[in-house]
């Protein structure tokens, strides 16, 4: 690549930084004890939700911020965060025709089907604007077969006993400060429960939105699939372009039992930033599944091109003999972009099985580190992890990193870790070119088939979703 | 007839060291010419430039092509213009199918004139067609372009890609080397049936053996960074029993 | 302000982990090393504690075993030798021709995250009982290893030694350097040093560290290396045996051209504990390095491989490799590693590899079937697993 098409470097236009026109609720900036007893009372929770809820705030105001190795932003001012913002007119369940008409636009723009008539065959979607779910699709069909999906905020009052035995089950209130920040003021997210026995007949979606200004998007995600099940679920983000920073700091919960199996996707395209660093969404999460039954398996697929900032390790704690905990991730980051992910995965169980496939792309300015724990336990006889993890750079202004633990406490354990930074090939843009391809095009070629192990884990439509943002999110690195 | 291809004059190099030193050639469409020359003589140099390939400077002189000055042109743009150049050591992508890999390029050519992409079944068929033509299996299709490929895989590669795209100007750059007598024929066969009165190729190489299957109008012989012989394809036979020593001998080089 | 002004820290290295930011959550926050005084063994064992680079150790019992342990300070006869220098408790007792006894010795810079600014470091550099330099002049190709006896006797009270070690290879030079670490006596001690090693222009400096300890002695040692234009430095890491040796290593590559090749090898029984950790710092383009360490563990020994290449924003086409393998053969052994690769250039082919596990089954199996038995298999494929680091010794 030459010189000057590096030099070159044109920040690119995101795709979905318009700001809707949504007549919406919001409450005053700002944190405190009623703040929370407002979110409880709006969502009309019972008693034991909201104690749940100020206990988490009690431990958080004694938490320090953390102090993160490789991201490097200016301090977030929590009293500068809405905590509350939702459509006006709540929809009901069952009809669209009560929704505000900008709000189901700002869903057709984003490319999100809501109208069931016209979605793709086989994809629940539950939609998540701001703070609430905006409405859950295909939850007739779902009944049948006696699977629960629904927003965060039905599920406590619909299906108390199940939240209630494993909400924090996965991810304790106090697991980290953005955690408890969660656990105190989610406003909704999505609910999933598969039952004993029953493969999920569709590919479950939730797609979350940040609209408002100022708001703080703190989603709360819990799936569990009972013994022998199976579920395959799909996150997809956007938020509009504001110069200032957004704050999204959701908690998701995966807990597989026996025999079960919970395959997680993401499509992250939060607003990065414009091409100087303005603005951009601080997308801070906590991910985390338990392989609580033997032979279980869970699965984490991510793509991540958006954001300002990304913090978030999908791990899975591997309990379940036998069990299964896998790691798939594409991160590219572009302009001024700083992404810290990887995984941990704990293996507690006896002949449980880890695998890492990690493919960082920097370009820009953008700083784009692996972080991953690997860790076995005295118990875990004759576990294995697989890892891979490589770096492709773009540029010489941005950074890869990749900081590797592998704690083996187990002789019988096996551990095989490789990872690799390069720049993509001078005579491979050169054969493209002489081919007839731009080196615009050469590069999103050549990325896509670098991604290819991850991107094969998606389900069909998103991978071709994931394969065009790719090529979006690179648009203008090299000239 | 308008010449394809008039290069005059050039002189070229890489790291401040010359290789062509004031190299002249004019290919005519339908034409098949022949560079042959020892190793070092400045062949591969040659094809590079015409390519675009950046490490080369060009000193001075000029290439025309199509009436167009080739030398101001970005690699992709010559290959859009129509020229290939099968590569001596195709590069390996991971990850992208050659299918994807040819679809992509076949169109964005397309594309640069004007013309739509080639419809799925249209692609489909021809690619077929064109797999036929160099014997490569269509498994190959789905697999990462070049990886795992044997030598002679890559090389029917290449050619498969020329029968895909098409060009007016081919240069193939030592398409022969590190192919067994059977692989040769079937790259030689599938380049003869891409011979039309309209386009033209370039066929560079160190032996005589391709220039039996692939017959030459004209043979250039290139040592030292010059074109010190030209001939009919006998010529080729005279080297190749003869070596290259005695054109030094005979004083045609200095 | 937004988040990207704030990104000031380039180029500077960074090594929390997890762990590291849960200890920050809790509020144990540790300031860098560098702005805390270390006047003592205990300040500096302190520095270590809920320190990420030390984050497998915990030496506060050091601090009651050494708090008041003896340092040896009369000065010895000096007496000569043509290869061997000695040092015994930390005092130079026989030195070689190209060998002086300094009073001084300029400061040692602090890069974080690096041998550099080990607590350790910061003590010896201050306190060291003797600081013997080796220079091998100008395009002078030393034909004999020089052998440094580091040896530290316990046999009447608990002992520190503090010893700081520099080999300067001038232009054009070439040397060997073996630094023999160990000890005798029934009291406790502590064996420090600091080895600086200059390799200029075109000279080649090879540079094993064994340390073979006693049960009742310890080894913390830093070394920093310089490596200037076309300089090659080969470093062996040979870690076979001991309670407690660490290993700090840190490499600039300064110039262009220059080259690092480190190696180790750790053999390790009983409750033995090795802990490594290196760094390699690609400070300008064109410089290669290629590291392999490895590993044997039995019984309940525990290794520690923190492994760092670090390529800063100016050092186009380097070229850097790193790997670690490890073989654990005891019920209850223990191996943690940390590769990382910190890449702040493009135009860059770096890699490194990690693996864990045991002996290959089928090699076994084929072993046997051709007779041996399965002790004598299992010991045929350890030692081969070590011998190329044996055969990679000067």
């Amino acid at each position: 690549m030459s010189q000057e098409l590096i030099d070159d470097v044109v920040g690119r236009e995101y795709e979905y930084g318009f700001v809707s026109d949504i007549d919406q609720e919001l409450i005053a900036k700002g944190l405190s004890p009623d703040v929370i007893h407002f979110i409880s009372n709006k969502k009309e929770e019972p008693e034991w939700m909201l104690e749940w809820r100020l206990k988490a705030y009690e431990q958080w105001l004694r938490m320090k911020h953390p102090h993160w190795s490789n991201v490097h932003f200016p301090p977030v001012d929590f009293q500068e965060i809405i905590y509350w913002a939702a459509p006006k007119k709540k929809p009901t369940l069952n009809s669209l025709d009560e929704v505000d008409p900008e709000l189901l636009n700002t869903f057709k723009k984003l490319g999100i089907p809501l109208d069931e008539q016209k979605q793709l065959a086989g994809v629940a979607v539950d939609a998540v604007l701001d703070s609430v779910s905006v409405k859950t699709t295909f939850q007739k069909a779902l009944a049948e077969k006696g699977v629960i999906f629904s927003s965060m905020s039905d599920a406590i009052k619909n299906h108390p006993d199940l939240v209630r035995k494993y909400l924090g089950s996965v991810v304790p209130v106090t697991d980290n400060f953005y955690a408890a920040l969660n656990s105190a003021v989610f406003s909704d997210g999505s609910f999933v429960y598969v039952p004993k026995g029953v493969r999920c007949p569709m590919e479950l979606s939730t797609y979350f939105r940040i609209n408002a200004k100022n708001t703080g998007q703190f989603e709360r995600t819990l799936i569990i699939a009972d013994e022998g099940s199976y579920v395959s679920y799909l996150e997809g983000c956007t938020a509009p372009q504001r110069d200032e920073n957004q704050l999204h700091a959701a908690v998701v919960e995966l807990v597989a039992h026996a025999h079960a199996e919970i395959k997680y996707s993401t499509v992250q395209n939060w607003f990065p930033g414009d091409k100087d660093g303005n603005g951009g969404v601080y997308n801070f999460v906590t991910k985390r599944g338990l392989c609580e039954g033997a032979k279980s398996k869970i699965s984490w697929t991510q793509v991540e091109t958006g954001s300002a900032i990304t913090w978030k390790y999908p791990s899975v704690v591997l309990k379940g003999d036998e069990s299964v905990g896998e790691f798939y991730s594409v991160a590219v980051t572009a302009n001024y972009q700083q992404a810290d992910t990887g995984t941990k995965m704990t293996h507690i169980g006896k002949n449980t099985r880890s695998r890492i496939v990690s493919k960082g792309i920097s370009a820009g300015k953008s700083q784009n580190s692996y972080r991953g724990l690997v860790r076995f336990n005295s118990k875990a006889d004759n576990s294995r992890n697989y890892s891979q993890c490589d770096s492709l750079l773009i540029g010489d202004q941005c950074g890869a990193h990749t900081f590797p633990y592998l704690e083996t406490a187990n002789p019988t354990c096996t551990v095989e870790h490789e990872a690799t930074t390069s720049k993509i090939g001078e005579d491979i843009l050169f054969y493209c070119n002489q081919r007839g391809l731009d080196t615009e095009k050469a590069v999103a070629l050549i990325v896509n088939g670098y991604a290819k192990e991850v991107l094969n884990n998606l389900p069909m439509e998103f991978a071709v979703e994931a394969q065009k943002l790719l090529a979006i999110s690179l648009e203008g690195s090299v000239g | 007839m308008k010449p394809l291809l008039i290069i005059d004059q050039l002189r070229a190099g890489i790291e401040g060291r010359e290789i062509l030193k004031g190299i002249s050639l004019t290919v005519n469409p339908g034409e098949v010419h022949a560079i042959m020359g020892p190793n070092g003589s400045g062949k591969s140099t040659l094809a590079s430039v015409l390519s675009g390939r950046s490490e080369y400077e060009v000193i001075s002189g000029s290439v025309t092509y199509n009436g167009e000055d080739l030398l101001e042109k970005a690699p992709e743009e010559r290959a859009q213009a129509g020229v290939f150049q099968a590569f001596q050591y195709p590069v390996e992508i991971p990850g992208v199918s050659t299918a994807n890999f040819v679809r992509t390029s076949l169109n964005a050519i397309r594309a640069a004139r004007g013309e739509e992409p080639l419809d799925p079944s249209a692609f489909l068929m021809r690619m077929k067609e064109r797999m036929a033509l160099v014997e490569l299996d269509p498994s190959f299709l789905q697999r990462s372009l070049n990886e795992g490929f044997s030598g002679g895989e890559k090389k029917r590669n290449e050619i498969f890609q020329m029968a895909m795209l098409e060009p007016t100007l081919a240069i193939l750059d030592e398409t022969d080397s590190g192919l067994d007598i059977d692989a040769l024929r079937i790259v030689a066969n599938g380049v003869n049936a891409l011979r039309t009165p309209n386009n033209a190729m370039v066929v560079i190489t160190h032996y005589q053996r391709l220039l039996n299957y692939i017959v030459p109008d004209v043979v250039h012989v290139l040592m030292d960074g010059q074109l010190v012989l030209s001939g009919n394809k006998d010529l080729a036979l005279e080297l190749e029993a003869k070596g290259y020593d005695w054109l030094r001998n005979d004083g045609v080089v200095a | 302000m937004s988040a990207q002004e704030h990104l000031v820290q380039q180029g500077q290295p960074v090594q929390q982990g997890h762990e590291a930011q849960q200890a920050r959550e809790e509020g144990h926050e540790h300031p860098a090393t560098a702005d805390v005084g270390i006047a003592t063994f205990s300040d500096a064992v302190k520095a270590t504690f809920r320190h990420e680079e030390w984050k497998y150790t915990n030496l506060a019992s050091l601090i009651t075993t050494f708090g008041d342990a003896e340092r040896a300070t009369k000065s010895a006869e000096l007496a000569s030798s043509d290869h061997r220098i000695l040092i015994v408790n930390g005092i130079a007792e026989q030195i070689i021709p190209e060998a002086t006894v300094l009073a001084s010795a300029p400061a040692i810079e602090s890069v974080p995250g690096t041998a550099s600014a080990s607590p350790f470091t910061t003590y010896v550099a201050a306190e060291a009982q003797c600081i013997v330099e080796v220079r091998i002049p100008k395009n002078t190709q030393r034909e004999q290893p020089i052998v440094i006896d580091v040896v530290t006797n316990g046999s009447t009270r608990t002992m520190i030694g503090a010893t700081r070690i520099r080999i300067i290879a001038e232009e054009g030079a070439s040397v060997v350097v073996h630094e023999k670490h160990h000890g005798s006596g029934s009291h406790e001690c502590m064996d420090l040093t600091l080895t600086e090693i200059v390799v200029h222009a075109n000279s080649t400096v090879q540079y094993a560290k064994h340390t073979q300890l006693p049960e009742m002695l310890r080894h913390i040692g830093s070394t920093i290396a310089h490596v200037h234009a076309h300089g090659t430095l080969h470093t062996h890491a040979m870690c076979l045996g001991g309670p407690y040796v660490r290993n700090d290593l840190y490499i600039r590559l300064e110039e262009s051209g220059a080259e690092a090749y480190l190696n180790g090898l750790s053999v390790l029984r009983g409750h033995e504990v090795a802990d490594n950790h290196t760094t390699v710092d690609h400070l300008v383009p064109r410089c290669h390095s290629d590291e392999l360490y490895k590993g044997i563990y039995y019984d309940a020994s525990m290794g520690i491989f923190n492994g760092k290449v670090l390529v800063r924003p100016d050092a186009q086409k380097t070229t850097a490799y790193q790997s670690s393998r490890s073989l654990l053969l005891g019920d209850r052994a223990q191996i943690n590693a940390k590769p990382q690769l910190e890449i702040w250039a493009d135009d860059v082919k770096c890699s490194h590899g990690a693996t864990t596990g045991q002996l290959d089954n089928e090699a076994i199996f084929y072993l046997r079937s051709r007779g041996l038995t399965l002790e004598q298999a299992r010991a045929l494929l350890v030692d081969a697993f070590a011998q190329e680091m044996y055969d990679r010794l000067p």
